[in-house]
């Protein structure tokens, strides 16, 4: 019997395992295109005025109230530097400093505003991470061309790896997730959702029907926790990836997803067979003409990666793989409270929406008074942290401090939040009686929050 | 035959397979915004029909009647222009409390047609509390240019209702008051006021009816989410603007402050506030203002999961509001803004917001902004 230490030992042996390049290097391409339009499109939106620069007051994450947007200007000359970060990633053009810069700017980015939070951009940061430590580089790349690096063939096998178990991460949890009462019995919420999109050009008509939202459901839960073990196969992969074009163009077209369909069905490429991403390879040199010379690729890969670096890996994922478990440290419902709910793989888990309605007292002479919420936060914001407690919280202390400048010596806020989660009967979701300037957000259970009463449950 | 082999013979199907789902995805999310033919073969809520509906009997009826209003105000206007005196002044009055009335029953409808171009046309031409002074500065100002100027506390319903009812002075006073730039700035202002609503009602029963039912859909954007989203938030304003502002129960404010209502010099802000919460029932009920019954956002909950629980919830709430309404004390709003009454019903308005604000968009799948994540 193996102990612990000789397992752990096992994993290393295997990271250092050489394999072939090609895929990296596809992966390499693609996210830096993906990242590119990514970028462009959030710009063509108008997000980077309506998000970052537009808002009165912006709700940061858990110990990154120090993150805050700079300048219209400034905020645009960082997403040219992203984007131009993400050509040279694509390029394989000084990639380690394009690596890094692109992961700093993205990360710098995505804190900004909670209530933008996606687990997809949460994926990229994490993808961008791990892009900075590979020598994505080292193969069909301007690096390569300008003599700037050495060519390769061959890789530790972590160098892929990595990518690969990321993924997997994703896609696992995001079924172990759905396994829940609430989606696979009740079908929800896509009893809700489907409905909404029956004016849909050919496949709308479907969602007229009550079965649908189950096939849905447990189609979305079989898929999510199976796909993986479908595309390590060569029998089973070319299947399996003609399930994740189906799987996420259905999400990308049903849901307000932007363009995370795409990375997933570009991302998931990376299973596929070292000789599929050497023709990729061979047709992209054959379109632009470039880098047949530089084809000598004859040195190996003789680097050995220290073993302080293996275990940095390797404790990174046993991170990965137990902080969306730390719900369960907490009491009471998930979905409800949300404690431990993000960076978890929870997509487009529920349907959840509130009505928050504040009261600020005077301490001094006890008059209150009621928020206008929009007159603070934009629709968006107001949408997402009217159901999440703690952006709840951070809105009461924002308005201790905005009535403490308008000269109120004393405020205390309260909230009254009715709730709905799936389509049953609001409820409410704070404590309306607890004055909130007085809690403060902790790692702890947040004892303000009343329990969702499921026998309100009347579907 | 081994499954493997039976993959390799079906690889050249499969790749085929692939090239129409990518085709068939892809054509599907270009078409979406192609008409289509409504189809009414199941019991699932038919969008269109309720768009028609909305169109037909609620929204362009509305605005029709409100741009009979204020043509007939601008007569009258004409007519005390032409010819000062009380009678005229009076008349002119009556002509303004029927179209700050038909007013109440179209302001939610402030996207589309109704969307000017400094914001939802209540918002521009609804504004209280009017800025007295530099509506007096405008007056006596020969340059002031209304199309650009961006004020809207100088313009619109109340600055008229500002100009022939004038605080503290006798209905004589008023009439002499009116020298010819006083009655130059007055029929400026109603000439807004016309264009704006004959142009929103021949918008409306022009191509901006088709597209309005023809966007059957529930995304950002879509019919269904302009309409929803402005009747939300012409529903905050009824609460926020018209009692809790000037009863002074907003955060901040020490006292409560008459001059902050609707309507505070004709003091018909009680009537006013009848008929705005009617239309807000007529849009969640789908009742024309006629009171005919036609599509609204309670038949459409209906046939949705949690949807008769939320229209038998808000009903009831709705029930309680108009007691509560009927309760508050008869006379002007700015003569008992201090009133609890006031407190009660703003309270009780509160306690709907959810049902209509979240609860609501939620079972009907609207989505209420552009925001990519929605429920992630």
């Amino acid at each position: 019997m193996k102990t612990i230490g000789e397992y752990i030992q096992s994993v290393f042996n295997k990271m250092e395992q050489s394999t072939s390049i090609a895929p990296l290097v596809v992966f390499r391409i693609a996210f830096g295109l993906l990242m590119l339009f990514s970028s462009s499109r959030y710009l063509y939106m108008g997000w980077l005025e309506n998000q970052l620069t537009d808002p009165i007051l912006h709700f940061s994450y858990y110990g990154f109230d120090w993150i805050k947007p700079i300048s219209e200007t400034g905020m645009y000359m960082i997403f040219i530097i992203m984007m131009i970060a993400s050509i040279f990633i694509s390029l394989g053009f000084v990639y380690r400093i394009s690596t890094i810069v692109f992961f700093l700017c993205f990360t710098y980015i995505e804190l900004i505003d909670i209530t933008y939070y996606l687990n997809h951009y949460y994926f990229v940061s994490l993808v961008a991470l791990m892009l900075i430590f590979v020598p994505a580089n080292k193969h069909f790349s301007l690096d390569v061309k300008l003599g700037l690096t050495q060519s390769i063939d061959k890789i530790p096998s972590w160098c892929i790896g990595v990518f690969k178990w990321q993924i997997a991460i994703v896609y696992i949890y995001a079924g172990l997730a759905k396994m829940n009462y609430a989606w696979l019995i009740e079908a929800l919420p896509l009893r809700i959702w489907l409905p909404a999109q029956s004016e849909l050009p050919i496949i709308g008509f479907m969602f007229e029907y009550d079965i649908i939202p189950y096939l849905f459901s447990w189609a979305g839960m079989l898929f999510d926790t199976f796909i993986i073990f479908g595309l390590m196969y060569k029998k089973t992969r070319l299947i399996s990836y003609l399930c994740v074009v189906f799987f996420h163009s259905i999400t990308g077209i049903l849901f307000q997803i932007g363009v995370f369909p795409i990375v997933m069905m570009f991302g998931v490429l990376i299973f596929f067979s070292d000789e599929f991403h050497q023709k990729i390879i061979v047709g992209l040199r054959k379109l632009i003409g470039f880098g047949m010379l530089s084809s000598k690729n004859t040195d190996l890969y003789s680097y050995k990666t220290p073993k302080f670096f293996k275990t940095a890996v390797f404790l990174f994922f046993v991170f990965q793989i137990l902080f969306p478990w730390r719900f369960m440290l907490y009491s009471g419902n998930l979905f409800w409270t949300e404690q431990g709910y993000r960076f978890g793989w929870r997509v487009m888990l529920m349907e959840k929406a509130g009505t928050a309605t504040f009261f600020v007292k005077d301490g001094e002479n006890g008059r209150e008074g009621s928020v206008i919420n929009h007159q603070f936060l934009n629709m968006h914001q107001e949408k997402q942290m009217a159901m999440q407690p703690d952006l709840i919280l951070q809105f009461a202390h924002y308005l201790e401090e905005h009535f403490k400048e308008k000269g109120m010596k004393d405020p205390k806020v309260r909230v009254e939040a009715w709730v709905t989660l799936n389509g049953k009967p609001a409820q409410l979701l704070i404590d309306p009686s607890v004055d909130l300037t007085e809690k403060k957000d902790t790692w702890r259970s947040k004892d303000w929050i009343l329990p969702f009463k499921a026998s309100n449950a009347k579907i | 035959m081994n499954f493997n082999t039976l993959l390799g013979k079906t690889k050249n199907l499969k790749a085929l397979f692939l090239t129409v789902l990518i085709v068939g995805f892809t054509l599907s999310s270009c078409n979406n915004k192609s008409n289509k033919k409504d189809d009414d073969n199941s019991d699932n809520f038919d969008r269109a029909a309720m768009l028609t509906d909305v169109a037909d009997l609620l929204i362009i009826p509305n605005f029709e009647t409100l741009q009979t209003e204020v043509n007939d105000l601008k007569t009258a206007i004409e007519t005390f222009n032409t010819t000062s005196n009380e009678a005229n002044l009076i008349a002119t009055r009556e002509a303004w409390v029927d179209a700050a009335m038909a007013h109440q029953h179209c302001s939610a409808f402030g996207f589309g047609p109704g969307k000017l171009l400094l914001g939802p046309y209540a918002s521009v031409l609804g504004v209280f509390p009017v800025n007295e002074s530099a509506v007096e500065a405008n007056i006596v100002d020969d340059s002031f240019d209304l199309p650009n100027s961006f004020s809207k506390d100088i313009r619109g319903f109340y600055a008229i209702e500002y100009l022939i009812y004038r605080e503290g002075l006798s209905d004589a006073d008023i009439v002499s008051s009116f020298d010819a730039d006083r009655k130059a700035y007055l029929l400026l202002i109603v000439n807004e006021l016309k264009s704006t609503f004959d142009n929103i009602v021949a918008e409306w029963n022009g191509s901006y009816r088709a597209d309005f039912i023809a966007s059957t859909g529930t995304s950002a954007g879509s019919s269904l989410s302009l309409y929803y989203n402005d009747f939300v938030k012409d529903y905050e304003n009824l609460k926020n603007f018209k009692l809790e502002l000037p009863a002074g129960l907003t955060a901040g404010f020490e006292t409560p402050d008459p001059t902050l209502v609707e309507a505070y010099y004709s003091g018909i802000s009680r009537d006013l506030i009848v008929e705005h919460f009617k239309s807000c029932t007529n849009i969640w009920s789908g009742t024309s203002k006629d009171g005919t019954n036609i599509q609204g956002f309670e038949e459409y909950l209906a046939v949705l999961v949690g949807g008769p629980e939320l229209a038998t919830q808000t009903n009831t709430t709705i029930t309680q509001i108009e007691d509560l309404i009927n309760a508050l004390p008869a006379g002007k709003l700015s003569d008992n803004i201090a009133d609890p009454a006031i407190e009660t019903l703003r309270d009780k308005l509160q306690d709907n917001t959810a049902n209509f604000k979240s609860s609501l968009s939620s079972i009907l799948g609207i989505s209420i902004t552009y925001s990519s994540g929605d429920g992630d």
